[in-house]
């Protein structure tokens, strides 16, 4: 156990953000923050993480009207405000309702401190539908973290049937280069060769490297493709697989502490709302 | 001492994986305090004649002079000719128990369940007559890869409780691995059979360290005693896996990293 234990001082020894974490509700009672939130709270800090961006997406609905996503955010934002100096939230909207998106993203950053947006798998990313909120985001210089990944199983594809992959990502980058978008969870599951080749030559996307999958290179070939520039920390919620590929990646310590501090993104963090 | 019983040797098709000679995977290993490597060569997934794989892991076994405790495991694709005769040879040259992959050699694990005139006939089960009678273990592969991002060619389903049902309530005398397996999707069924049976463990690498897949749930319906420690080297980084051991509360059972599973191997006992 020593070797682990030598491995894992990286999160004790340097800083360490998280881009991409959750909190839940208590039984689709979206005004009540679950118990296991705080449980994940916890075990965040146990693992060193210092701090952590937050969003609370609707999965289970596939056309998540505007009082729903409006009810998930206030939640994230009621969990945020008990964890000021530790906490950051991200505002899910459903693109499918253009107008509360954009004023719901305006709303959260400018009047409650949220530093990013967060969309789910409503619409594919590059659906014009999204384009408003995409703009939106670039005139108030937010990040927005777009849930995807390349599956082909029919599980998936029967549950989000508009599931975004890292080509449909590149497809938004290009449209907006102004704009900084992230490609969620490169473990989230699915083929994340697909994704990562997808967006290499799309600068202004970056990739966390979060989700259960902890196959062997997935970060040796993200470094490769995408460079520790434009890769972030983030779980998904999957800590031990997370904190394993990180510590288990051949790549140079340095840049996995700059993958770990999320010093790209660092300004993004700055000023709003604290 | 850590025994990993989920390691492979070998060339996995569908994506570029390094270290996959014993000498890497030890390498891999060693550098994460593993001590002893349940290993199996993957290449008798995919060769029509699985033994013959068996036979480059034995090559492979007789050049390497390192520090790791190898546990050489045969592949067994009980549905091709002379399957028992190899299986034998195998053992007598030094292997130490069997595998069966039915998703990649194309049987059912309870071929009752399945309506197939072609299907053969309970093979599995003969497997472990086999092993029973050597006093060998069965490691059983669920899943090598996350089944969201698989290729077309490979294998689209995990093994299911039923068929895993199936076999271990026909032959409950054989220590039966299973490996690649969600513990989280164990049914009530299964679990109650694995309660009375005994002999059967599950690696934790697809399960979650700290709280997502309710492994605590898993094995509080279990029993932490049938669960072991996997590396799932060298297609996944073994650090997750050691990770969960280092921190989760959930894998605090002393028996995990290698008394669970060591009195299954007669070279450990």
């Amino acid at each position: 156990m020593k070797r682990i234990k030598d491995k894992i001082s990286l999160f004790y020894e340097n800083p360490v953000i998280s881009w991409h974490e959750h909190i839940w509700y208590e039984d689709k009672d979206l005004t009540k923050i679950s118990k296991r939130s705080y449980e994940h709270f916890e075990n965040m800090k146990i693992l060193g993480f210092d701090r952590i961006v937050i969003s609370r997406p609707v999965v289970y609905e596939r056309h998540c009207p505007p009082e729903n996503f409006i009810a998930a955010n206030e939640l994230v934002k009621g969990f945020v405000s008990e964890f000021k100096e530790k906490t950051y939230a991200a505002a899910f909207v459903n693109p499918g309702f253009v107008r509360e998106s954009v004023e719901e993203i305006e709303r959260r950053v400018c009047d409650d401190g949220f530093v990013a947006a967060k969309l789910m798998h409503q619409y594919f990313v590059d659906d014009p539908v999204t384009f408003p909120i995409v703009e939106k985001c670039i005139e108030l210089d937010i990040p927005i973290i777009l849930h995807q990944g390349h599956s082909v199983d029919e599980e998936t594809l029967t549950c989000q049937p508009r599931l975004s992959d890292g080509a449909h990502i590149a497809n938004l980058a290009r449209r907006y280069p102004e704009a900084t978008l992230v490609m969620a969870h490169i473990g989230g599951g699915g083929d994340w060769q697909w994704s990562i080749k997808a967006i290499a030559d799309c600068p202004n996307v970056f990739a966390d490297i979060g989700g259960s999958v902890y196959d062997r290179n997935l970060m040796e070939e993200a470094y490769r493709y995408i460079g520790a520039d434009r890769l972030l920390f983030g779980t998904d919620g999957m800590y031990s697989s997370c904190v394993g590929k990180m510590v288990g990646a051949k790549i140079p310590e340095e840049d996995k502490k700059k993958i770990l501090s999320g010093a790209a993104f660092e300004r993004f963090l700055e000023g709003k709302g604290k | 001492m850590l025994i990993d019983i989920n390691s492979y040797c070998g060339h996995w098709p569908f994506r570029n994986v390094s270290e996959n000679s014993l000498i890497g995977l030890s390498e891999l290993a060693l550098d994460n305090g593993i001590t002893h490597m349940v290993v199996a060569n993957i290449n008798g997934f995919f060769y029509k004649d699985a033994n013959t794989a068996n036979i480059e892991l034995y090559e492979q076994m007789k050049e390497y002079s390192g520090e790791m405790h190898f546990l050489p495991l045969a592949i067994v694709n009980p549905t091709y000719p002379e399957w028992e005769n190899d299986a034998i040879k195998m053992l007598e040259l030094g292997f130490c128990g069997f595998e069966l992959a039915p998703r990649y050699h194309g049987y059912s694990l309870a071929p009752e369940m399945l309506y197939d005139e072609y299907m053969p006939k309970h093979r599995a089960r003969e497997v472990l007559s086999l092993a029973e009678k050597y006093d060998v273990p069965v490691r059983i592969c669920a899943s090598v890869e996350n089944f969201r991002g698989r290729r077309r060619m490979d294998t689209p389903d995990n093994l299911y409780n039923d068929e895993l049902f199936a076999l271990l309530s026909a032959n409950r005398n054989v220590n039966v691995m299973i490996t690649g397996f969600n513990p989280a999707v164990i049914d009530d069924k299964l679990c109650r059979l694995i309660k009375e049976r005994g002999k059967t463990y599950f690696d934790i690498t697809q399960v979650e360290g700290f709280m997502i897949n309710n492994v605590k749930t898993a094995m509080a319906k279990v029993d932490a005693k049938y669960f072991c420690f996997g590396s799932g080297l060298p297609f996944q980084y073994a650090e997750t896996n050691v990770v969960k051991l280092f921190f989760s509360k959930s894998f605090s059972h002393p028996g995990i990293p290698s008394e669970n599973i060591k009195n299954v191997f007669k070279e450990l006992r």
